[in-house]
């Protein structure tokens, strides 16, 4: 009671246009309603770690045994030196190195030398339907965050690769396809195509029409590659990291850019759940757990927004039993 | 519908809120509060995804919601735009009808639009000249980056941060596409219109539905709701204060339509000209739909006494 009294003494010296707003503690997500989760907050400090490179956080990661095995998403770590940094809630840096990956879930598998409970419970998403309360490990105190499951269990169409240029002229006689104009800030600028050139191989492959120039690039999003091309009559090889289509083009630029940094992979997962708890492109990798804190996913992308995707627990498990033998080698154990 | 008082702003700022507020108004305090929360959530999920719609014109994409069984669709301003415009109107269940512009306010935001040849329409309810109270729960819904079947309209969950006449803030997170479609109370009634963000993650603005009933007609008349000149609007010629029933009379202006009226301080208006007035704010912003010359009937309460003054606006000086 002393307490209340005094809270509200405070309170009361606070002009009257600061209350007419709803204070940030009591937000969707705010510091109030998130003491509500009390349990599933718990288990989220056992099992998040977070991925460094130097002092720079990569990614989250979801530790799954008491013996250090951790969950991450792989797009987020693959460029990174080994072994990973990885700060654990013991407040120490362990390391880690990774042993198993999926390119489909886009998931990897580290072992680390972390040596403390993990906390997870096993949870199962076969009851799971929109509107249903979620809590997910994030990286900024108090290191959860809620939210609701947002639209239908389905797959994300992956989205095709990009590289930016008008196509013109093409075929054998024409020496490959003319490069006709260069989107601004696009794939193809930054690797230094200009108006002129005739590319006519793909990472050593010829390719002489557009269509098929097309459909090569689309079949690669976000791969390094090489373009053999003719600038003023000389053959030049040239490297282009190429983009996401929808990064470059179409409908969704303008909600790109409105919503801050996102996950370089967005798509092509298989089947995902998607959800609206806040987190930033590197509170990816983390636990999804239920309002009990019971686990039911990986997160593997903040698309935009609105939109935040976790591969399903079931799945997860998939991966995992498919690489038995990797973890059994590692020196690991689980049981699933 | 309660208004926010001063107590309960403070209690709100606390977070120390009264037992018997019902949870959806109020902080969850553990799982039986939030499961509370949630079953309210679920029992109105399908009614108000099934009534809200995709709106599409050429590239562009926005949303809205259906809330009458001859079709008309309540939207954004910015997306139903020119009146008599053509709009495709896709229903959660992917069928397509033809949808066409009628009015919307520049100022607001507000539009509708008029679906032709309406069949078996999902409909929801929406709430009467009231204002949420800050810290309620709501649900918003979306079609946001435009239709997708696979997925169907994004559902999401948030709270009340504040409210204005036109305008309600929430932090249900807001995109492109989203512009339209409709922001819930657990009621499933629809409580406002998405319609702008900026880059903050709880910087989402909706159209409060009081900005619909106050513009209803001209909405439905298929007219562009002109906001009028500085020069031309009306004048009353006081100074007010905010009150819970609307704006306390502070000073009265001399030689003012005010004076002439026989308002004194003191007072509290608490409707214009039949709109009811949450806060003093909301007597500037109706007065700014005004011209002068314009005869309007105040509601006033004088010494716990109620009465109505008729007068005619005046000019600003």
């Amino acid at each position: 009671m002393k307490k209340t009294i005094t809270l509200l003494l405070l309170a009361a010296l606070l002009p009257i246009a600061q209350a007419a707003s709803l204070p940030s503690t009591q937000r969707t997500d705010g510091r109030a309603v998130m003491a509500a989760f009390e349990d599933a907050a718990e288990i989220a400090s056992k099992c998040k770690v977070s991925l460094m490179d130097g002092v720079k956080i990569l990614c989250i990661g979801t530790l799954i045994t008491d013996d250090g095995l951790i969950l991450t998403k792989y797009s987020e770590i693959q460029d990174a030196r080994q072994p990973f940094r990885i700060a654990g809630n013991d407040r120490r840096l362990h390391r880690g190195r990774m042993i198993a990956y999926d390119n489909q879930t886009d998931l990897a598998l580290i072992k680390s030398d972390i040596r403390y409970p993990c906390g997870i419970e096993w949870g199962s998403t076969d009851k799971l339907e929109i509107g249903h309360w979620l809590t997910a490990g994030v990286d900024a105190r108090p290191g959860i965050r809620c939210g609701i499951v947002s639209a239908y269990t389905r797959e994300i169409p992956k989205a095709g690769g990009a590289l930016g240029i008008q196509m013109g002229d093409e075929g054998r006689d024409n020496g490959g396809v003319t490069v006709d104009a260069v989107t601004p800030k696009s794939p193809a600028q930054k690797a230094g195509l200009r108006r002129g050139d005739i590319v006519f191989a793909f990472n050593k492959k010829e390719m002489l029409t557009r269509e098929k120039l097309r459909s090569t690039v689309q079949a690669h999003p976000g791969e390094k590659v090489t373009l053999s091309i003719i600038r003023e009559g000389e053959k030049m090889n040239i490297e282009v990291t190429l983009g996401y289509f929808t990064d470059v083009f179409g409908l969704q630029e303008r909600n790109l850019r409105m919503s801050g940094k996102v996950s370089k992979r967005r798509g092509g997962f298989g089947t995902v759940i998607q959800h609206d708890i806040t987190m930033t492109n590197t509170d990816i990798g983390g636990p999804l757990l239920s309002l009990e804190g019971k686990f039911l996913g990986i997160n593997i992308a903040r698309s935009n927004r609105v939109e935040f995707f976790a591969i399903p627990v079931e799945r997860v498990r998939e991966f995992l039993t498919k690489n038995a033998e990797a973890i059994r080698k590692s020196g690991a154990r689980l049981k699933l | 519908m309660k208004r926010l008082s001063f107590l309960s702003a403070v209690l709100l700022a606390v977070g120390v809120l009264n037992a018997a507020d019902p949870v959806e108004k109020r902080t969850p305090e553990g799982v039986e509060d939030l499961l509370t929360l949630q079953k309210k959530v679920l029992e109105i999920r399908d009614e108000v995804r099934a009534a809200t719609v995709a709106v599409k014109m050429g590239r562009g994409a926005g949303s809205g919601v259906i809330v009458s069984k001859d079709g008309l669709v309540l939207t954004a301003g910015h997306v139903s735009g020119k009146p008599g415009q053509k709009f495709q109107v896709i229903l959660s269940d992917g069928r397509t009808f033809e949808g066409v512009a009628l009015g919307n306010s520049p100022k607001t935001d507000s539009g509708m639009i008029q679906i032709k040849k309406p069949k078996d329409l999902p409909i929801v309810d929406f709430v009467g000249p009231s204002q949420p109270d800050i810290g309620q729960w709501v649900v918003a819904v979306g079609n946001m980056g435009g239709w997708d079947a696979k997925r169907g309209a994004v559902f999401r969950l948030g709270r009340v941060i504040a409210v204005s006449r036109d305008t309600i803030r929430t932090d249900c997170k807001l995109l492109g596409g989203d512009s339209g479609g409709p922001l819930f109370d657990l009621s499933g009634r629809v409580i406002g219109i998405h319609s702008r963000i900026s880059s903050a993650p709880d910087q989402n603005y909706h159209v409060a539905m009081i900005a619909f009933h106050d513009d209803w007609k001209d909405l439905k008349d298929g007219k562009s709701v002109k906001p009028i000149g500085e020069g031309e609007r009306g004048y009353l010629g006081v100074n007010f204060s905010t009150d819970p029933k609307g704006a306390r009379v502070t000073r009265v202006g001399e030689d003012t339509v005010a004076e002439k009226a026989g308002l004194k301080p003191g007072d509290i208006i608490t409707h214009f000209d039949g709109h009811k007035l949450f806060a003093g704010g909301d007597l500037r912003a109706l007065i700014e739909k005004t011209k002068a010359g314009d005869e309007v009937i105040l509601s006033v309460e004088r010494e716990g006494k109620s009465m109505d003054i008729d007068l005619k606006l005046g000019k600003r000086p």
